[in-house]
This record gives structure tokens, C-alpha cells and sequence, in this order.
């Protein structure tokens, strides 16, 4: 494998923290203010596609910049992995931030600086999270991550927000600490090295029991990723502000938790280890195979809108865990591609929850009854969204589940077909309903929809970009596919 | 002149006590200054060591030229004089303590002022004393005079801590019985080593006891001293003295003394364990060992608890020190390399966070004029700046990377690991995780559980910081825990490994 040494990694992750110092600079000057955000996100967008053709040449960029421990540096690394996962969560920034100033603005809601600087601050984890090289660095924006998304979360600062954030820091915080540093201590002491390798870090011979263990570890302490029974944070952080709950709690911070376990599937226990220990990958697969089927039924039962795609992100993040389980080459291809688009759906999906609720204050589906006649364009982007998310064509999710469907052939684990096939009918199950009511069911509320007002452009252009942009994905899924394709590529082939 | 910077080291603080304790008889306001002068040419001087050390290795200093004398008819030459040694065990912490000591110097002026109006005459000449004998027992390079930095610094401290008048009277008592108790072990034990190898130099000591085989005095002596170094650091279960003492005593002294003195006499263990005595006494009793072990777990674990259940900032952060104390000995007593790096590592690690935590709390206090959570309700409105460094040493306590707290516990849990005690692992975590809890209750209360100012209609808070003398040693004190997490792997490699007993297993 060729590496570039190159410095532009920690440019792109300082972008955004520089961002984050300015808009607490200037936070008097909101325009000012949310253009220093456009500037970085724009900014740290041509880096980042600057980087893209040596990558997809299966190249890497590589910088370390001290070392923290020996053998083990704060350093990075950008695959193709990495770089898929950061280009979704920075051109989504800019979307979530038109959305954020058109429902906070209005409001005249207080703290916005505030707002704005942690959210620019969680950017820059996440995007670190994406390029770390071993597994330390990766849980130190791991953390900053967590910290940084805590004031967001408990942004309204109510009674509601303040039980959320408890609940949020407790189960990621605690899982964290407790679960994945020892493992990833024990790892050290184990084998000296932190570094994502292809082919794992274990020497061969090393003691299943003891594979297993820290397997279970690190799958429940990256509890970002959401696999049961560690799931409940997420349900209980929807008291964020809907842009939060858009880009952190469907992308950026729940996307960190997934990568983090394929980062460590991959690179720390390998592939072939995977594939060649019937258990490590049962293992994996049964946890997230119950996660998948379990999230989906809860689902089906929540009113609240927000709760229900909640539940929904925690399977979905299970498919891409479950697709990196099968150890094989298009079940973590498939993986790897679920991660954009999932993303691009259930951010259309949220931002709808949020213009709904800023249009006629409705957070309950039994409460939006048609209201898809008043407003057919936010309900058409609510449309597409759960067509992504559920996998039906012509949109994005279709392609990932495609060959994550494939992958569950190819491997061991053929059952897995099934439970994806399963989970795609209970997510049309919870999905499609929604938009049913919305234009054909006769309104419970009138009064409500009466009053409704059509929400600022401001909230409304966001849909149309994202959702545009879920189509769109299907039809141009090959250069996404790519990148999926370049990592497996690199992690299977020995 | 650099020849005899160790003695700087403690020339300093010391002429500083004498001085001020003589000014502040017919010109109490040249008193600080004095102090302040006097720390930090000894800042200076540690300073300047550091970089020798590392460089050229161990220093030693024969006190008034008193070194080795040849006695006419004996082979070895006969040690007459006090040595005092800079190696590697002991530069880090040097500087640690002269530098914590010359930032709470220019810190607490103003506390004091405030909460000792009209009594701070000698505050200072003391305060300049405990450093002298903090640093004494740091530097000396004999057992005995060990034992007499060790009553300077306590005397001193007895008096800092009654200071606080009420409650710290009792307080204060209680430490000096259980104070006298530790030193009493302590000489008691160095008698015993005394009778078997007949010095009191620590490079002669250790040399010798190889020699003498298994020794039950030698032993006894062992036990001995380390349970009087126990009950100096307050480790469990001789802890009772602690929360009191440092809750009851004026903010101003519990800012020096509790970042400084229980750290000073971990690293007087260590010494004991790693230098006078050798490793391998620890390795061969292994019950001993494992009752230790025990010990410290159960020292953080009971710790974290009542931390947990303390309204008193103050007194939280004292049950704070006491699980820190579980970590430190525990690491030291793995006798393993990461085991005893963690524990190096921590004590300067926990020396800056406690600094840190305690100048964050004085702050809160000078403001807020109490220390209870429930007056915390704004504070993050109305002190800012006072509160991000608080978060940022908690944070550190609990060990988030990049900080230091991160790097040490890092080392300890490796140790742990490798060791197979997994009681200590999960103790370390539990503390990490109770002092998660601890700072985001904090946080609810003081930033969630007012009405936020900034919405209209809400009543305002008016932002008002501790005074910038007391404010930039607290901002200082708290970069400081990050900077010195990202330089860890350059103190560990260039300083710390070398002081590790060679014989150790890797």
C-alpha cells in the first residue's frame, strides 16, 4: 500500500474548530457568523474531495503528530473508508445549517452561538474519528465527540432536555470508560500496537475466550453505534433541537459509533480472523441481527415521530454492523455504503420532523393526519426519505442493502438474508403509514392545520437538497461505491 | 553555580520563611513578596535540574562539603555528611512542587486577605515553610533527615490547617495524632534499618541490604516505615484525618496542601520501595503484595462512594485526593513497568490536577463565599472562564484524552492488566466513572437548573469573575493538565523509564 505523507488531514479536521473559534468570536454578528460556517464547511469540502483520487487509487494520506505512547502516536490516516464518512458528514453540515438558521432564527432563540460553536466542534471530532489511524486517536475525538454534543443535546434546557442529557452522557460516557478503554488497554498490552492494520493486531494463536471478550467490549462500548441492550440513549437524546437530532443523531454521531466498530472488526481483530473464528463473527452478526429485528418492532409501535426514526437509525446502524460481521467482500462494501446513504435519508427524514413541528407544532403522527394535502412538497421529501431508508428504488438505500443482501449470501451466515429481508418489510411497515396518513387520512386536527403556517424557506430548501440528493444517489451510486469498494478491497484482500 | 543548585531548591523556600516570619513583625506586607521570591528562584533552580538530569544523570550534593570520609584503617570510605540527590525519580516532582507552590503563592493572596482578615501576619512565613519541608523530603538523600523535612512540613501544616478556627481546631488535631502516629512508624523503622546496616544514607542503605540476605528486622523495618508513609498520605484505611482537615481548613492552605503533601509522601514510598529498599522485596512477599492491592482498591472504591454522597465541594474534592492516594499505591505496588510509570506518572499528573481543582474551588468560594452545591446555580453564568478550567481539571480527573489523567490511568490500567488484577482495573474505571457523574450533577446545577439569562424575560446574571491574580494561576494551572498529557511520552521516555529499577520485567 502506497502512503502519501501529507499535513491536509489536520487541516481538514482544524477547519471546522477553527470555524468553531470564530463563531464564538463574532457570535454578535449572526450573518457574520454563519458565514464563517459556509466558508469552512466549503473549505473543508474541496479538501477533502482534493484528496479523492489518491485515494480511490488505494493510496493513503498519513500524518503523525507526536507520539502519546510508545509505539502509539496522535496520528492519521485517510482510506477510503475514512473519506467516504467524512464527505457525508461535511456536505450534510451545510444543509443542517441552512435548517438550523431558519428554525432558530425565527425563534429568536437564545444561546445560538452556542449552538453553532459545539456543533462546528462535534464536526471536527467526527471528521477525526474518520481519519484516526489507531484506535487511541480514534477514541480521543471518540470522547470529544460525546462531550462536545452534550450541550447540544441539552440545548432547550428544560426539565425534558436536562433528563436526556443525563441519560446521553451516562450510557456513552459509561460505556466509553468502562468497556472499550480497558479493552482497547488490554489490546495494547497484548500486542503493542494500536494501529488499524489490515489483518488485525493479534498474533495467531491468541486465545478465542479472550477474543471474545474484548469483542463483546468493544461492541457495546462504542455505544454510539446503538446495538441493544446500550440503545437508550438515543431515543432519550431526541429533546435536541430537530438540526441536531438531524445531522448528530442520524449522521455524525451515530455514524462515529459504527465506524468505530468497523474500524475495529477490520483493523484490530482483521477480516480473515473474523471469518476464520465461527464465533467472533456469530457474534457480531446475533447482537446486531437482534438489534435490526427488535429496533424495527419498537419502531412500530412509537406515536412520537422523532422516537420512531430514532428507533429506526438504531437498526439501521445495525445493518451496517451486521454487514461488516459477514466478513465478506460486499457484505462490508455493502456496509460501507449504507453509511451515506442512510445518511442522506434519515436526514431528509428528520429535517421533515422538524418543519413539521415548526409549522403546526406536531410531534405525534397521530397528529399530522392529512396534513400532507397543506404541505404536499415537505411531505413528498418525508416520502422519499423512507423510501431510501427502507431501500426501495429509485433512491440510494436501495444500492447499500443491494449488496448488503449479496454479502449475506456469500458468507457463513445466510440467515442474515432473511433478517435483512425482514427488517426492510417492518421498516416499510413503520414508514409508509406515516406518509399514508399524511395525505389521505381526514385530519383529527383541524383547528392545527388551519393554523399552520408554511414554514420559511429556510427550513423548506434543506428537504429538496437532501432528498434531491437520495435520488440522485441511486443514480450515481458508482462513484459512492467506489470508495465502499476500495476499503473492502484492501481489508479482505490479503 | 549549577553544582549547587539542589541546595537552591531548598535554600529558597526556606530563607523566604525566615524572612518573612521576620518582617512580618514591623512590615507584614513584605512578607509575600519574600515567599514569592523565594519559590520561585527554587522554581528556577528545579527548573534548570531537570534539564541536567536528564542529560547528565543523578546530581549529588554533600551538604557543607561534609561528604565520604576515609577512616584510617577501613577499606570502604565512611559516610559523615547529609547528601541530598536529584535523579530521576525526584526532578519531575521537584519542579512540580516548587512550581504548584509559586502559583498558589501569587494565588492565595487574595484569599487570604479575605478569609483571614487581620490574622495573615505569619500565613506566609508558614506557608513558605511546609514547601521548605515538602521539597526537603523530596531532595534529601537520608532516611533520617527524611524524617525531619517530614515534622517540618507537618508542624507547618497542623498550623495552616487551624488556621481555619471552629471545626478545623479538631480537624487539625486530629491530623497531628494521626500525623505523629506515621512519623513515630516511620522513625521507628528507620532505627531498625540503622541497627542492621549501620547508615542513613539512602545509596549506602540500599547497596548494603543486598548483602544482608533475608532479614526479618530488615523487614519489620520495611513494614514499618511504609505504614508510616500510609498514614502521612492518608491512604486507606488511615484516611479518617483527611476530608475534615482539608474541607475545615482556610481555602488557602487546603491549595497548598492538598495538591503537595499527600503526593510528597507517595513519592517518599516509592522511594522506599524502589531505591532504599529494592523491588523485589515487594515481588517476593506476595500476599503482602496482594493485601496491598486490596487495599488500594478498596481505597478508590470506598472514596468514589462517599464522594459521591458530599454536598461541600471542598470536601468532595478531598475524597477526591483519597481515591487518587488508591491509585498511586496501588500502581506503585503492581511492581510492574507500567505499574510503577503510572504511578510516577501520577503523582505529577495528580499534583497539577489537585492544584488545579482546589484553585478552581478557591475561586468559587472567594465569589460565592461557600462551597455547598446547591449555591453553584449560575455559576457557570456568572464565572466562565473559573468554571471551564474546572471542567477541564475534572475532565482530566477523570481521564479524557488529551489531558494527563488520561495518560497516567492509561499506564496504571496496563499495569493492571498485565498484572492480572482486574479488582484494581475495575476500581480505576468505577472512580473514572463517579467522577463523571460528579461533573455533569455540577454542571446541571450550575449552568441547567437556572433559567438561561440570555432569554428574554429571565433575570440577568452579571458576570463576575475571581480576581485576575487568582484567575490566571487557575487558567494556567488548568492548560498546564493538557500540556502535560501530550508531553507524557517525552517525560516517560527521557526521564521516568530511567528511573525504574533496572531488574524490573518489562
Amino acid at each position: 500500500m502506497e502512503t502519501i505523507p501529507s499535513f491536509t488531514p489536520v487541516w481538514i479536521i482544524l477547519t471546522s474548530s477553527v470555524a468553531a473559534l470564530l463563531v464564538a468570536l463574532l457570535g454578535r454578528w449572526p450573518n457574520v457568523r454563519e458565514t464563517c460556517i459556509f466558508a469552512a464547511a466549503a473549505i473543508k469540502l474541496g479538501l477533502l474531495l482534493s484528496l479523492a483520487p489518491a485515494v480511490l487509487d488505494g493510496k493513503l494520506y498519513e500524518f503523525e503528530v507526536m507520539e502519546l505512547l510508545p509505539n502509539v502516536g496522535l496520528a492519521f490516516k485517510v482510506d477510503a473508508l475514512g473519506l467516504l464518512f467524512a464527505l457525508v458528514s461535511v456536505s450534510l453540515w451545510i444543509p443542517t445549517t441552512i435548517f438550523s438558521m431558519g428554525l432558530l432564527r425565527p425563534l429568536k432563540q437564545h444561546a445560538q452561538t452556542r449552538f453553532f460553536f459545539f456543533f462546528a466542534i462535534a464536526i471536527s471530532s467526527a471528521v477525526g474519528v474518520a481519519f484516526s489511524a489507531n484506535l487511541l486517536t480514534l477514541f480521543i475525538f471518540y470522547e470529544a465527540l460525546s462531550l462536545s454534543t452534550y450541550p447540544l443535546v441539552t440545548h432547550n434546557q428544560d426539565d425534558d432536555a436536562i433528563k436526556g442529557g443525563r441519560k446521553y452522557l451516562t450510557y456513552l460516557l459509561g460505556t466509553s470508560i468502562a468497556l472499550a478503554l480497558p479493552a482497547m488497554i488490554i489490546v495494547y498490552q497484548q500486542t503493542g500496537n494500536l494501529d488499524f492494520t489490515n489483518g488485525g493486531v493479534f498474533a495467531s494463536g491468541t486465545s478465542t475466550t479472550l477474543l471474545v471478550v474484548l469483542l463483546v467490549m468493544f461492541l457495546f462500548g462504542f455505544a454510539k453505534a446503538g446495538l441493544m441492550p446500550f440503545h437508550a440513549w438515543l431515543p432519550g437524546a431526541m429533546v435536541a433541537p430537530a438540526p441536531v437530532s438531524a445531522l448528530l443523531h442520524a449522521v455524525a454521531v451515530v455514524k462515529v459509533g459504527v465506524f468505530s466498530i468497523i474500524r475495529v472488526l477490520t483493523g484490530i481483530f482483521g477480516v480473515d480472523l473474523l471469518a476464520n473464528t465461527p464465533s467472533l463473527s456469530t457474534i457480531v452478526c446475533v447482537l446486531a441481527g437482534i438489534t435490526l429485528i427488535v429496533a424495527s418492532l419498537i419502531a412500530l409501535t412509537q406515536d412520537n415521530i422523532k422516537s420512531r426514526l430514532a428507533y429506526s437509525t438504531i437498526g439501521q446502524l445495525s445493518y451496517i454492523i451486521l454487514g461488516v460481521g459477514l466478513a465478506t467482500k460486499s457484505g462490508i462494501a455493502g456496509a460501507a455504503l449504507h453509511i451515506p446513504m442512510h445518511a442522506f435519508g434519515k436526514i431528509t427524514l428528520f429535517l421533515c420532523a422538524g418543519a413539521i413541528y415548526q409549522a403546526c407544532g406536531a410531534k405525534y403522527i397521530s397528529e399530522i393526519h392529512g396534513l400532507g394535502r397543506k404541505f404536499p412538497l415537505t411531505m413528498a421529501a418525508f416520502f422519499i426519505g423512507s423510501l431510501c431508508v427502507i431501500g426501495l428504488p429509485p433512491t440510494g438505500g436501495f444500492v447499500s442493502k443491494w449488496y448488503l443482501l449479496t454479502g449475506s449470501l456469500d458468507s457463513a451466515q445466510q440467515w442474515a438474508f432473511a433478517i435483512f429481508l425482514t427488517s426492510s418489510l417492518l421498516n416499510a411497515a413503520y414508514f409508509l403509514p406515516i406518509v399514508y396518513k399524511a395525505f389521505f387520512a381526514a385530519p383529527t386536527d383541524t383547528t392545527r392545520l388551519d393554523k399552520a403556517k408554511e414554514p420559511p424557506p429556510l427550513t423548506i430548501v434543506p428537504l429538496f437538497i437532501t432528498s434531491a440528493a437520495c435520488v440522485l444517489l441511486f443514480f450515481f451510486s458508482g462513484k459512492l461505491f467506489q470508495f465502499a469498494n476500495t476499503f473492502a478491497e484492501m481489508y479482505t484482500a490479503q | 553555580m549549577t553544582e549547587h543548585l539542589p541546595i537552591i531548591i531548598i535554600l529558597g523556600p526556606l530563607l523566604g520563611a525566615v524572612l518573612a516570619a521576620f518582617t512580618a513583625w514591623f512590615r507584614p506586607r513584605l512578607s509575600h513578596p519574600l515567599v514569592v521570591v523565594g519559590l520561585a528562584i527554587s522554581f528556577a533552580a528545579a527548573l534548570k535540574l531537570v534539564f541536567i538530569v536528564a542529560d547528565a544523570g543523578a546530581q549529588k550534593y554533600w551538604l557543607g562539603g561534609w561528604g565520604e570520609k576515609v577512616i584510617p584503617g577501613e577499606k570502604e570510605p565512611f559516610v559523615v555528611g547529609i547528601q541530598i540527590t536529584v535523579d530521576y525519580l525526584n526532578t519531575l516532582l521537584l519542579v512540580a512542587v516548587s512550581g504548584i507552590a509559586l502559583l498558589t503563592s501569587v494565588y492565595t493572596r487574595r484569599l487570604v486577605d479575605t478569609e483571614l482578615t487581620g490574622r495573615q501576619r505569619y500565613f506566609y512565613a508558614l506557608f513558605s515553610l511546609l514547601v521548605t519541608g515538602l521539597l526537603g523530603i523530596t531532595i534529601t538523600g537520608d532516611i533520617f533527615n527524611l524524617y525531619v523535612f517530614m515534622e517540618i512540613a507537618a508542624l507547618s501544616s497542623y498550623a495552616l490547617i487551624a488556621y481555619g478556627r471552629g471545626r478545623a481546631y479538631m480537624a487539625a488535631f486530629n491530623y497531628l495524632i494521626m500525623g505523629t502516629m506515621g512519623a513515630c512508624l516511620y522513625l521507628l523503622g528507620v532505627g531498625f534499618v540503622f541497627a542492621k546496616t549501620g547508615t542513613l544514607n539512602i545509596d549506602d542503605v540500599s547497596a548494603i541490604i543486598p548483602e544482608l540476605g533475608q532479614s526479618q528486622a530488615l523487614f519489620v523495618g520495611f513494614v514499618l516505615i511504609l505504614l508510616g508513609a500510609w498514614a502521612k498520605m492518608a491512604f486507606f484505611p488511615f484516611h479518617g484525618w483527611l476530608p475534615n482537615a482539608y474541607a475545615y481548613a482556610p481555602t488557602a492552605s487546603t491549595a497548598l496542601l492538598a495538591p503537595l503533601a499527600t503526593k510528597v509522601a507517595i513519592y517518599a514510598m516509592l522511594r522506599i520501595m524502589v531505591t532504599v529498599y529494592s523491588i523485589d522485596y515487594i515481588i517476593h512477599s506476595p500476599a503482602t503484595q496482594s493485601l496491598v492491592l486490596y487495599l488500594s482498591s478498596l481505597a478508590i472504591v470506598a472514596a468514589s462512594f462517599f464522594s459521591l454522597t458530599q454536598t461541600n465541594l471542598k470536601k468532595l474534592a478531598a475524597y477526591f485526593v483519597l481515591s487518587e492516594i488508591g491509585y498511586m499505591v496501588g500502581g506503585a505496588w503492581l511492581a510492574n513497568k507500567p505499574g510503577l510509570t503510572g504511578a510516577m506518572v501520577h503523582v505529577v499528573a495528580d499534583a497539577a490536577m489537585t492544584s488545579a481543582l482546589f484553585m478552581a474551588i478557591g475561586c468559587i468560594v472567594y465569589r460565592l463565599g461557600q462551597a455547598q452545591l446547591d449555591d453553584l446555580k449560575g455559576v457557570f453564568f456568572k464565572m466562565p472562564v473559573t468554571m471551564a478550567a474546572f471542567v477541564v481539571t475534572m475532565a482530566a480527573l477523570i481521564g479524557v484524552p488529551p489531558t494527563c489523567g488520561f495518560f497516567s490511568k492509561w499506564y496504571l490500567i496496563q499495569g493492571a492488566a498485565q498484572a492480572g488484577v482486574w479488582h484494581f482495573v475495575a476500581a480505576l474505571l468505577l472512580s473514572s466513572l463517579v467522577k463523571a457523574i460528579i461533573l455533569f450533577r455540577i454542571i446541571e446545577i450550575g449552568y441547567n437548573r437556572v433559567p438561561h439569562p440570555a432569554i428574554e424575560g429571565n433575570p440577568a446574571i452579571p458576570r463576575k469573575e475571581a480576581p485576575l491574580s487568582m484567575l490566571i494561576p487557575t487558567v494556567t494551572m488548568a492548560l498546564g493538565l493538557i500540556a502535560l498529557g501530550l508531553g507524557t511520552s517525552t517525560l516517560v521516555n527521557t526521564i521516568i523509564s530511567k528511573a525504574l529499577p533496572a531488574a524490573l520485567a518489562p
